[in-house]
């Protein structure tokens, strides 16, 4: 699963930037400030399109 | 201008042209020289490649921190660290790991990088029994170029 982990660390230079990770473990470190980072949001799959009916 | 260079295309004049016209030919090839040389994102080692006349990768971009405590009692727990953004955008980083207890003392071979991305890394433990780790894992990531992105 992929999600969009943002570290929210006053004066980290990733401080509000979402950064896209896939299968990540339970555990997530921002690397620049070494804190963990707890907002984490899945990111939905897109769904597939609607079949459409023939006439 | 008559023409151009085979390897970066650097504008040159002719033998015909008219000595008046010299100064602004000169600032013309100094412009394609500066333009192409400082040009390091698209071009990051062509300097390297062209004086060795080979292509190879080197260093172009780097990152280092720590996680500290990582893991307290296990051989198997992991944990997901994160680049600062945007940093690694050529290829994936290559990853060094050294591992000091909180006395400061060095532990070898107790965890390793994993699933390495241009965005985050794992580290896991790879000790066969449990270990206790409460000092600090210090990383160094560092990006190379492609070979082949000499330019």
């Amino acid at each position: 699963m992929t999600y969009i982990v943002t570290c929210h660390t006053e004066g980290c230079e990733n401080n509000g930037i979402g950064i896209e990770i896939v299968d990540p473990e339970p555990t997530v470190i921002c690397g620049p400030c070494g804190q963990e980072i707890t907002d984490k949001i899945e990111v939905q799959p897109e769904p597939a399109p609607k079949a459409t009916k023939g006439k | 201008m008559a023409g151009t260079t085979t390897n970066f295309g650097f504008d040159y004049p002719t033998s015909t042209d008219y000595v008046k016209d010299g100064a602004t030919a000169i600032q013309t090839l100094a412009d394609d020289v500066d333009a192409r040389f400082g040009n390091v994102a698209t071009y990051p080692n062509q300097i390297v490649n062209r004086v060795s006349g080979v292509s190879r990768p080197v260093p172009y971009a780097q990152a280092v921190g720590s996680a500290a405590p990582v893991f307290t009692a296990s051989n198997s727990a992991s944990i997901t660290v994160t680049f600062p953004a945007s940093r690694f955008t050529v290829s994936t980083p290559i990853i060094t790991l050294t591992n000091f207890s909180a006395s400061g003392s060095l532990i070898a071979s107790t965890y390793r990088a994993l699933s390495i991305t241009s965005s985050s890394f794992t580290i896991t433990g790879t000790a066969t029994t449990a270990v206790t780790a409460t000092g600090a894992v210090f990383w160094n990531a560092i990006q190379m170029t492609s070979a082949s992105a000499s330019g």
